[in-house]
Order: structure tokens, then C-alpha cells, then sequence
């Protein structure tokens, strides 16, 4: 089993990409993946039209019973965002919340984050973040875990680039982080770090379009996991999460 | 045939090239280490040259310089160009300098003279910045400057621009995350200057080499990528 916790579907006119839903079908159907977390492309769909985004996200899922969707809001918009919230939650019934600070503009342990997380808490729903640089470093990401130790945190692409020394630290402190593996290049740091904390809150994710399934899975490989931690990241994780 | 423009010596090199070679890699730039952390800088730069005379048809040595060193450095690099180094690696982010500092225009300077490749560490800030590293492409015309990981994860914009404003950089794909970025660069600047790179052994070269078979290139691009830009700059 399977479970692809990161792709981004629609244009994306920043990297020049686009992700159609017939790709994600085909990509399920040849990997046999039996669920795939869905999100808006990168774009205005953070920033201004996240209710718009959002609706497209529910209406392919309809369709689809093996595509979760994760829905996105922005912190600045704060009366829009209380009342996507609720539609999210309650009417998309989706399991989690994406914010990418980086592209919507702000620090993830800032305050202004902070109405947002207590709506996660109430929920008991998940919050995804690409993690790199800052302003969603790691260690700026266990700074909103320490605040709310209530709501698990998924740092997408485990530091993406020279931030994977800031995983394991961020990790270590605080059990509601989990990070998934798709984008770290550093297969040597995600060993060590499965080695330290264990297999039970890491995640595997395609992240396509920027990454690849057949890429991701060899990085699986690489890392050279027993059984159970193998059918831990493949999916058992990402069940529990998503609660499915 | 395949050349890796970015790998490390970091333990024995039998190993690495046992993989490399599994892999199709025949030819490797070999950097130091632990020279870039300023630990037994000499040693580490002569065990790449020494490793380089063992294998001299699989392995171009580089070597890197604490710039901080001032006339040392200038005096170290001179010394290890004469015993084989063809090219320089620079590493602002761990030598603690910025990319474009006077401190590194010493260095160039020599490596200009002598017509060898200097190869930067981008994608760090703030010292690794690939707009730094132009503002040396640009006062250096005739040295080859490759950019490594084409300015990693926020900054493959920057060095794409720079790459388009001088000739005389190239851009490496080691551990670039984001396969659509290597596909904008090579729209935006044609394949001539695009090197497959790995960072191996700190990263893993299956993963890496895969990257650039999923972009399904032209047979054209593909061979510019692994080999021919590589064997064209070595000449």
C-alpha cells in the first residue's frame, strides 16, 4: 500500500508546470497508490482565490474516492479565511490545512498565524508547510509546534535543501512535527534521522510535479528500511494522520 | 559516456568510483572535503591530486583554498595547480565569505592566469548567492565558472539569470530538488550549459542521475548535459 501525502494539481506559471488530474490517475494506476493528498498548484490560489481553489480541489475529489484533498487559506485575509475554515472542515471535509509563508508573506511562528492553528487545534486537523528556508525554516516550524503542541505539523520536503540539518533537532523536541521525504535530496540525513526518532513520523510523498514518483520511491529503497518501517512511511504513517 | 562535474572525496575513493561506474559515470571532478571546513586543507586537496594520478582517465582533481589565508592561499593554490589541479572549488558558505568578496577575486585571479575551472557552491545565502558569483563572471570573462546546484531551492531564478547575462557560467544539477527547474534552465539557456553534476558521495548519484533521464531530453540535450558540456569545458 501506498499512500502519496504531496501533489500539487492545476497551472503553475511560476516553475512552468502543470499537473493535470488524468496524470495523477495515471501515476495511481501504474504505482498502485491507493490515496493521494491533492493541493492547489503554487500561485494565487495561496494568496487571493484559495475559496475558488479550494471548491476545485472538493469537486475532483468527489470524483475520485483516492484523492484526499488539503486545503489552503491566507493568514492576512483573516474574515475570508474564518469562513473557508468552516467550509473546509465542515462542508469539503477535508483532514488538513496547507500554508506556504514563503509565497503568502509571513513568518510561519508569527501571530498572525495564530487564529488559524486554533481552528486546526479545535478540529484536530493536520497543518502542512514546505519547509527550506526561512521564513518556514525547521527550527521556525517547532517554534509554532511549541505553541501548539496540539496540532500536528507536517514540515513538507524535509528541509528541502541545506535545511535538513534542521529536521532532526526540530523533530527530536517536539513529537506533533512529522516531515515528508519528497524534495531532500540528502537521503544520508533522512536515515540518520529515521535511525534517531524512528520511523513514525515520516511520510512518503511524490510532490509531483516538482518531483518525481519513480525518483521518490528509489530514495525509499536507498534508505535501506525494514519492513515495518518501510510500511510506516509508505503509508501507515499518513493513514494515522489523515485518518483514514 | 557520462561525466559527473561535482562529486567528493570524502572517504576512500574506491568506493565512489565503484558506483559511478555501476552507473555509466566514467569520468568524475573530484573535490576535497573536508578542506571545505578548513580541516587539513593541504592533506585533503593532495589526496584528491594523488587519487587523480591513480586514476588519471576517470578523474579530474579540484581542489579548494581558504581565502582567508590571504597570501598563503594565493601561494597554496600555484602550488597545487603545478602538481595537476584543474580546477578551483569555492564554498562561501563555509569559508564565511561572500561569493563576490575581495578575497576571492585573489584567487580568480590566479585561476584565470592559469586557465583553470572554479567551480562555487550556490544556493545558500546569504554568501552563495549566484548574483555574487556573476559580478565575478563578469569582471573574469575568461574564466569558466560553474554554479553548483543552479542556486538550489529559492535562488535557481537568480542563477539562471545570471547564467543569461554571462557566457562564462554554467549551471550544475547536483541536488537541485525541483526537476521542473532543471527543465526551465535548459529552456531559457539551451543545453550547452547545463552540467549533470551529483555531489556524490554526500548525495546519492542514482537519484541524482535519474533527475535528468525523467526530463526526456533530446538525444541532443541529453549528451550535452552528461558529457559533451563537460568535455568542451576540459578542453
Amino acid at each position: 500500500m501506498i499512500i502519496d501525502f504531496h501533489v500539487e494539481i492545476g497551472d503553475n506559471i511560476y516553475y512552468e508546470t502543470s499537473l493535470g488530474i488524468e496524470d495523477i490517475l495515471r501515476v495511481i494506476d501504474s504505482w498502485r497508490i491507493s490515496y493521494t493528498v491533492i493541493t492547489p498548484a503554487y500561485g494565487v490560489a495561496y494568496i487571493y482565490d484559495f475559496d475558488k481553489a479550494n471548491r476545485e480541489i472538493y469537486e475532483i475529489c468527489k470524483k475520485h474516492v483516492n484523492l484526499i484533498g488539503m486545503g489552503t487559506v491566507n493568514p492576512w485575509l483573516k474574515q475570508k479565511s474564518l469562513v473557508e475554515l468552516e467550509k473546509i472542515f465542515h462542508v469539503y471535509g477535508f483532514k488538513g490545512l496547507k500554508l506556504i509563508p514563503y509565497l503568502q508573506g509571513f513568518g510561519i511562528n508569527h501571530k498572525i498565524v495564530y487564529y488559524v492553528m486554533e481552528y486546526l487545534a479545535k478540529e484536530k486537523a493536520f497543518l502542512y508547510i514546505p519547509s527550506g528556508y526561512h521564513p518556514q525554516s525547521p527550527l521556525e516550524i517547532a517554534d509554532i509546534a511549541e505553541t501548539f503542541p496540539e496540532v500536528n505539523i507536517v514540515m513538507g520536503f524535509a528541509g528541502f535543501t541545506d535545511f535538513w540539518m534542521e529536521v532532526l533537532p526540530a523533530m527530536k523536541r517536539h513529537s506533533n512535527l512529522f516531515t515528508d521525504i519528497s524534495c531532500q535530496s540528502n537521503v544520508r540525513a533522512i536515515k540518520e534521522a529515521i535511525k534517531v526518532l524512528g520511523s513514525e513520523r515520516f511520510l512518503f510523498a511524490s510532490s509531483l510535479p516538482y518531483s518525481d514518483i519513480e525518483i521518490e520511491y528509489e530514495k525509499i529503497e536507498l534508505l535501506e528500511l525494514n519492513e515495518a518501517d518501510k510500511e510506516n512511511i509508505l503509508w501507515r504513517n499518513a493513514r494515522k494522520l489523515l485518518k483514514i | 559516456m557520462i561525466i559527473d562535474v561535482h562529486t567528493h572525496l570524502m572517504n576512500s575513493i574506491e568506493p565512489l568510483l565503484d558506483t559511478e561506474l555501476r552507473l555509466g559515470i566514467s569520468k568524475m571532478f573530484l573535490m576535497p572535503y573536508r578542506a571545505l571546513f578548513r580541516k587539513e586543507i593541504m592533506l585533503d586537496n593532495l589526496q584528491v591530486i594523488n587519487a587523480a594520478k591513480k586514476y588519471p582517465d576517470k578523474i579530474i582533481p579540484f581542489i579548494t583554498i581558504d581565502p582567508w589565508q590571504k597570501e598563503e592561499a594565493e601561494k597554496q593554490l600555484k602550488e597545487l595547480i603545478s602538481l595537476g589541479a584543474k580546477g578551483l572549488k569555492l564554498h562561501p558558505l563555509t569559508q564565511g565569505l561572500p561569493a563576490h568578496s575581495e578575497l576571492y577575486h585573489t584567487l580568480i585571479e590566479v585561476a584565470e592566469k592559469y586557465g583553470i575551472i572554479v567551480q562555487f557552491h550556490t544556493g545558500s545565502p546569504i554568501y552563495s548567492q549566484p548574483l555574487q558569483v556573476l559580478e565575478l563572471a563578469l569582471t573574469y570573462t575568461k574564466t569558466k565558472f560553474i554554479l553548483a546546484h543552479m542556486g538550489l531551492g529559492m535562488l535557481w531564478q537568480d542563477a539562471i539569470r545570471a547564467a543569461k547575462r554571462a557566457e562564462n557560467i554554467y549551471l550544475d544539477t547536483a541536488g537541485q530538488r525541483f526537476i521542473p527547474v532543471i527543465r526551465y534552465a535548459i529552456k531559457e539557456l539551451g543545453s550547452e550549459r547545463i552540467l549533470f553534476g551529483s555531489d556524490a558521495p554526500f548525495l546519492s548519484p542514482e537519484i541524482e542521475l535519474k533527475k535528468i533521464y525523467r526530463l526526456s531530453l533530446s538525444k541532443r540535450d541529453l549528451e550535452n548535459i552528461l558529457y559533451n558540456n563537460a568535455s568542451t569545458l576540459l578542453k
